[in-house]
């Protein structure tokens, strides 16, 4: 990456994170700390499964909806800070200079657009996979733009070149998105019927709680 | 816990004894510079420093490739790109790149407790609701694996075979669900957990006896990092030719 790019990264990211912690922090319950972390964990684990793509970009799944139904959309961006700087810090994967942009795909962009749907379409049954493939697919194509970007900005000596990586990172993640989608969905049904206390906290109901809750 | 255990060989490395703070300053310091970096001699002098820290460290090389091979893809996809439209050189030198700030950041991770790594977080002022989080997060890791493991065993006992298209539903409901069990299930257990700590006084701050102190190896190390920086960049920007040294 362009440092020109990083540091753009890094300017954009932390403003909207430190909204999100000085949100959680006016609002958070007691209650919800170790949901939170449990969370982030189950996040941290599933995206340790990351796999290469084609034309030099790696795809793995991102949980950023998961995370923005289950806890709302400030808790939802500590859950992926939080993962991510796990990431960097403790296993030396990721990278440091790196996890301006990592924060700003994935940890303010993806639970953005999550969200964004989520109210958009409140109710409606296919709102969570919608929502979680959305989330997926615009954070890829951003993460792809950027690695245009530093390609064109530093004359090949960072990046890859536009034409190649944003249909690969695009094409890719609208695929690895449609699974992403599936498994959210079916996790959040599956927690409505089972455990609801775990939806409750969320801000952007599901249709499921809202007929259960009678709210 | 059969699992990666990331703080082994912490305490037996060489690194161990240096200040968690400084080994911080350093390691992050020394990888913006490394992303800084574009020319080929530069980057190979950072590499060739990261892979002697590493050596000199006594970690087990088994155990620093397991962490490095997580991060593998990274490591070899963007450069096969890059080399595709920009060159082997270029190529090369990303690769080198990422290759070093890599290993740098596992030498430091692998050498440093992670109870150490939290409380330099915390006195480097990171938000104190970030610092309880990685700790908890790190906790219910553990946690979740060991659901899963629990979650696989049932599912074997019961004459689960994990055969079956990907295309079909029901493959995605049983992944679903057993996701769903194990989040329920881990979400009992991290709640009585964190009861036990808040019915011992937990206020969401940890306190310890013992404190960091920066000693005089410490300054050596950072005099270390500071030299290999500074050569690098120098070589960088041309004042060093190494072409005339060799």
């Amino acid at each position: 990456m362009d440092p020109a790019v990083l540091m753009a990264g890094w300017v954009l990211a932390l403003p909207a994170i430190g909204w999100a912690f000085w949100r959680l922090n006016k609002t958070i319950d007691e209650r919800s700390v170790p949901l939170i972390a449990l969370l982030a964990a189950g996040l941290f684990v599933a995206q340790m499964l990351n796999f290469p793509v084609g034309g030099g970009v790696s795809g793995h799944l991102i949980g950023a909806a998961l995370a923005v139904i289950l806890v709302g959309l400030p808790a939802g961006m500590v859950v992926m800070t939080t993962v991510l700087v796990i990431q960097a810090l403790l296993f030396g994967d990721g990278g440091i200079t790196a996890l301006g942009l990592n924060l700003l795909n994935m940890a303010v962009i993806a639970p953005l657009v999550a969200y964004a749907i989520m109210a958009v379409f409140k109710g409606n049954k296919l709102a969570v996979p919608v929502s979680a493939w959305s989330a997926v697919f615009i954070s890829s194509v951003i993460c792809g733009l950027q690695l245009g970007l530093s390609y064109s900005i530093s004359g090949g000596a960072y990046g890859i070149e536009m034409a190649i990586a944003l249909p690969a990172m695009a094409g890719w993640h609208a695929i690895i998105g449609i699974g992403e989608g599936v498994i959210t969905g079916g996790v959040v049904l599956f927690l409505g019927k089972v455990a609801p206390e775990t939806l409750r906290m969320s801000q952007v109901r599901t249709d499921k709680e809202v007929v259960e809750h009678g709210a | 816990m059969r699992h990666y255990e990331i703080d082994r060989y912490s305490r037996t490395s060489t690194l161990f004894g240096f200040d968690p703070r400084v080994k911080l300053a350093c390691v992050v310091s020394l990888v913006v510079v490394t992303a800084l970096l574009r020319s080929l001699e530069a980057v190979v002098i950072v590499l060739a420093f990261s892979i002697i820290l590493l050596l000199s460290s006594r970690v087990p090389l088994r155990h620093v490739w397991k962490g490095l091979a997580i991060a593998l893809p990274f490591i070899i996809a963007p450069p096969i790109a890059l080399f595709l439209t920009s060159g082997p050189i270029p190529a090369l030198t990303m690769a080198f790149r990422i290759l070093a700030s890599v290993l740098i950041l596992t030498a430091m991770v692998t050498t440093t407790p992670l109870f150490d790594v939290i409380k330099t977080l915390s006195w480097y002022r990171m938000p104190r609701l970030l610092i309880s989080l990685i700790m908890f997060t790190y906790r219910f890791i553990f946690v979740l694996l060991d659901e899963m493991e629990r979650m696989k065993m049932a599912r074997i006992a019961r004459g689960h075979t994990g055969r079956g298209s990907l295309l079909s539903r029901e493959v995605f409901r049983t992944l679903s669900y057993t996701i769903g069990m194990i989040f329920v299930r881990s979400h009992k257990r991290a709640v009585n957990m964190y009861d036990a700590l808040l019915s011992r006084g937990y206020t969401g701050e940890v306190r310890t006896g013992e404190w960091m102190k920066v000693k005089g190896r410490d300054a050596a190390l950072a005099a270390i990092f500071f030299l290999v920086g500074s050569l690098s960049v120098l070589t960088q920007v041309g004042l060093i030719n190494w072409t005339l040294l060799v």
